[in-house]
């Protein structure tokens, strides 16, 4: 399969950075803060790609950099140095220089962003069809029936009744907005789909359900998934290959298989003891 | 088809003081094609650790292990990730000692899913595992029933079913058989001739000495490394 996303050297400082913070970043020492200028290193120096149809996983305790990376690959924030390169139809496009435009085009049209707590991800002001038909929409297609259409069958496709299309996010429970999400994610016919800690907050049951949907959906459509958890069971059902983060660092990189079963790294060593 | 050169596996455990087992210790044996090949020695002589370095699930410290097969040459300890999966999606079934399924899989599933995996319709690939399932002595009540409520021996048949279900041509088993019946042994050993006559290559644990004896083609002792 030919490569669709690739990172690299990225690295992200939030602050006004200083040359003790390039020693920290390239000597990849574990600090997160600079005891000089106080600013905050996200992100170290991580380079890596990922394949078409990939189901790829980010894993590493709060804090080590994993939000901020998903961000920084759905052009949401800039990284300080280093470059995304999103491959559209095998065509390398550099998104170090892009503009608002193409930044719009890349967010519509090529990925999706599923989030951790869905107030960010939906709108709650619009319906459950809404939500996903404002997608549609920002993919241009402008025809009403057709975006009603569309829409009713991605939130069916997600297991939303039909007599609850109409409903605003707010009357859903968790597990229903985290289904809302995935259909509104899944309607622009994504290739990437981006996932920050998709079952964080939900109850065991409900868990189980939308990780299952997930797989369900990856086979049917398979797009490429990036998975970002803290949760290793999340990290080992849902994706095959994974990088393993710690302070903006990768500590590890490797079938997910490996990680699990062969852990390396003493930090990869710890999150494999601490599983539940 | 497969050869170990020299293997050694080091596990460091750095939150025990950076104690550093090794179960296996430059292993050198050949795997020729279309052989039943048993790996034998008591626990801890890092048989299960031979077959998951095989599958690329754990990480070779030292050697090489060469694979031959259907034309094209491989090294497994210096394979990138994409290779290894491209590598087991191709041409290795792995069955293990215990059943690895999320609650919420059936059996039918469990066993179909590596021929969905591969594209196969879903009709036909459910009817293939139902064969399966039905020849290894699985109830048909049974079939669309979580194997973690099954019985041990079950589980392990349904295991079987699945490993067998796609005629790749390298299989790594194991200790199949540990749970089963003298009945459910012999089916067991029937579809393991016939995955040979097939022209299937199985290098497997075997601690049932008279399975051991009947099916192997050689034995490789690993903790003296040398054929038997």
């Amino acid at each position: 399969m030919p490569k669709i996303l690739e990172i690299n050297s990225l690295s992200k400082i939030y602050g006004k950075g200083c040359s003790y913070c390039n020693k920290i970043i390239y000597e990849k020492s574990e600090e997160s803060i600079c005891p000089e200028c106080n600013s905050v290193l996200a992100l170290k120096d991580i380079s890596f790609s990922i394949k078409k149809g990939d189901r790829f996983g980010i894993v590493g305790e709060s804090g080590s950099g994993k939000s901020t990376l998903l961000k920084i690959l759905y052009l949401l924030e800039t990284p300080t140095t280093g470059d995304v390169i999103i491959y559209d139809n095998s065509a390398p496009r550099h998104m170090s220089n892009i503009s608002i435009n193409q930044v719009n085009y890349f967010q519509n049209n090529i990925m999706s962003f599923i989030r951790q707590n869905p107030y960010q991800g939906l709108n709650f002001n619009f319906t459950a069809s809404g939500n996903v038909a404002e997608r549609v929409i920002a993919k241009g297609n402008q025809n009403f029936n057709s975006v009603r259409e569309i829409s009713n069958s991605f939130l069916s496709k997600t297991g939303i009744l039909k007599n609850r299309f109409y409903d605003l996010p707010s009357q859903f429970s968790g597990g229903q907005q985290q289904r809302i999400q995935i259909a509104k994610a899944l309607a622009s016919n994504p290739q990437i789909i981006l996932l920050d800690e998709p079952t964080t907050g939900l109850d065991l049951t409900i868990q189980a359900v939308i990780l299952d949907l997930l797989k369900a959906l990856y086979e049917e459509y398979g797009f490429t998934m990036v998975v970002v958890s803290h949760d290793l069971g999340i990290i080992k059902h849902l994706t095959d290959i994974c990088i393993v983060m710690k302070n903006g660092s990768i500590v590890e990189f490797g079938l997910t298989d490996q990680i699990l079963q062969d852990p390396q790294h003493p930090y990869t060593q710890s999150l494999i003891s601490s599983m539940l | 088809m497969l050869s170990m050169k020299n293997v050694s596996k080091d596990f460091v455990i750095h939150n025990q003081g950076g104690i550093k087992i090794t179960p296996i210790k430059d292993i050198t044996f050949e795997v020729k094609r279309n052989e039943i090949f048993c790996l034998t020695g008591q626990s801890g002589t890092g048989k299960s650790t031979i077959l998951k370095m095989i599958y690329g699930a754990y990480r070779v410290t030292k050697g090489n292990i060469y694979l031959k097969i259907n034309g094209e040459k491989y090294n497994i300890s210096d394979c990138q990730i994409y290779e290894i999966l491209e590598i087991r999606k191709k041409y290795i079934s792995y069955i293990s000692q215990f059943l690895q399924i999320l609650p919420r899989t059936t059996a039918l599933q469990y066993v179909s899913a590596p021929l969905l995996e591969k594209g196969a319709d879903k009709k036909e690939a459910e009817e293939k595992a139902k064969e399966m399932l039905s020849f290894f002595n699985i109830k048909k009540k049974l079939f669309n029933l979580s194997p973690l409520s099954f019985s041990g021996g079950e589980q392990q048949r349904v295991n079987i079913a699945r490993g067998l279900i796609e005629n790749k041509p390298l299989l790594l088993l194991d200790e199949p058989t540990a749970s089963l019946d003298v009945k459910n042994k012999e089916r067991v050993i029937k579809k393991i001739k016939q995955y040979k006559e097939n022209g299937g290559t199985l290098i497997g644990i075997f601690h049932d000495e008279k399975l051991k004896k009947e099916l192997s083609d050689r034995i490789f002792d690993v903790k003296n490394n040398r054929y038997l």
